[in-house]
């Protein structure tokens, strides 16, 4: 969690005074690749676990289905809070 | 973007099922993700200083930004305690599950510790399928409900695994804002689970 923190604020302070200079356009198709990369790691663990895959049989439709709830529950509270935002903006008394 | 996205997902899920991967991956898994993950979160940082904009957008949300986890974790919580109602548990049972915010390990060993092992295999399941599927429909999320909206589907992953995917796919600005969030929610696992769990006990 730290080295995170470490790794974005690293990155961010060589970024905002350019002490990278042309690297820093590099950065961002690095990026790119490095996503893809991180996507892939991510399914193999998923796919490689064997006490995930022995389990999907007998709970995974329900399993499936309290995800599909809990990103449905935080996307309409989001969209509730933006709402609420905007209104308060729209009368001036954001702040 | 969106075969960006699903393609490396896919083939690492099948890659890791059909046992393509070398043996030793599962116990590396970990080491290895960290890696990556440093990595891009450095370039994150890096785009992010070279674009002053950035800081502008969490400026102007502000405290509000904090907001948006609290919604996240009411909007999670409420919906799986409905479905865990409609599916024959009790409306804590099902709300532990979503209080998990797609931090499946710890998630998945303290029901298992605090209830039982079905419960904690289910929040575990659950969890892992929040992450992978918040990847999946991010493309969506952000093309139909906006920058703010895709920080959500993450939960508290959005500290850390998921952060640089919501970052490429809804733009460098929300980073701080995701980062946030998935801090606030990643705390409140560990509070949250127990006690939901405590209140029917």
């Amino acid at each position: 969690m730290l080295t995170i923190i470490g790794a974005l604020a690293l990155g961010f302070i060589l970024g905002r005074q350019g002490w990278l200079g042309k690297a820093g356009v590099w950065v961002g198709q690095a990026c790119t690749a490095g996503v893809v990369l991180l996507l892939f790691l991510i399914g193999a663990k998923i796919g490689s676990d064997a006490e995930i895959t022995q389990a999907l049989g007998t709970l995974g439709l329900e399993a499936a289905l309290y995800a599909v709830t809990a990103i449905v529950g935080s996307l309409l509270a989001v969209k509730i809070l933006e709402r609420f935002l905007a209104d308060r903006l729209e009368k001036g008394e954001g702040g | 973007m969106i075969g960006l996205i699903l393609l490396p997902l896919a083939l690492g899920l099948m890659a890791g099922y059909l046992g393509l991967i070398p043996d030793g991956y599962s116990l590396r898994a970990e080491e290895l993700i960290s890696g990556v993950l440093l990595f891009v979160v450095f370039a994150v940082g890096v785009d992010l200083g070279r674009r002053k904009e950035a800081m502008r957008e969490l400026v102007l949300l502000g405290p509000r930004a904090f907001l948006v986890p609290l919604s996240v974790a009411i909007g999670s919580v409420a919906g799986t305690a409905l479905a865990g109602l409609a599916l024959g548990l009790r409306w804590n049972e099902g709300a532990a599950i979503g209080a998990g915010f797609g931090w499946y390990s710890l998630s998945g060993v303290l029901i298992t510790e605090l209830h039982s092992v079905r419960l904690g295999t289910l929040a575990f399941l659950s969890n892992v399928f929040r992450e992978a599927l918040s990847i999946v429909v991010l493309p969506w999320v952000y093309r139909y409900l906006g920058k703010l909206a895709a920080v959500a589907p993450g939960g508290a992953t959005t500290m850390d695994v998921t952060l640089p995917i919501v970052a490429k796919v809804a733009g460098k600005e929300v980073v701080l804002v995701a980062f946030a969030s998935g801090f606030v929610l990643t705390l409140l696992v560990p509070v949250l689970v127990p006690l939901l769990i405590g209140i029917g006990s």
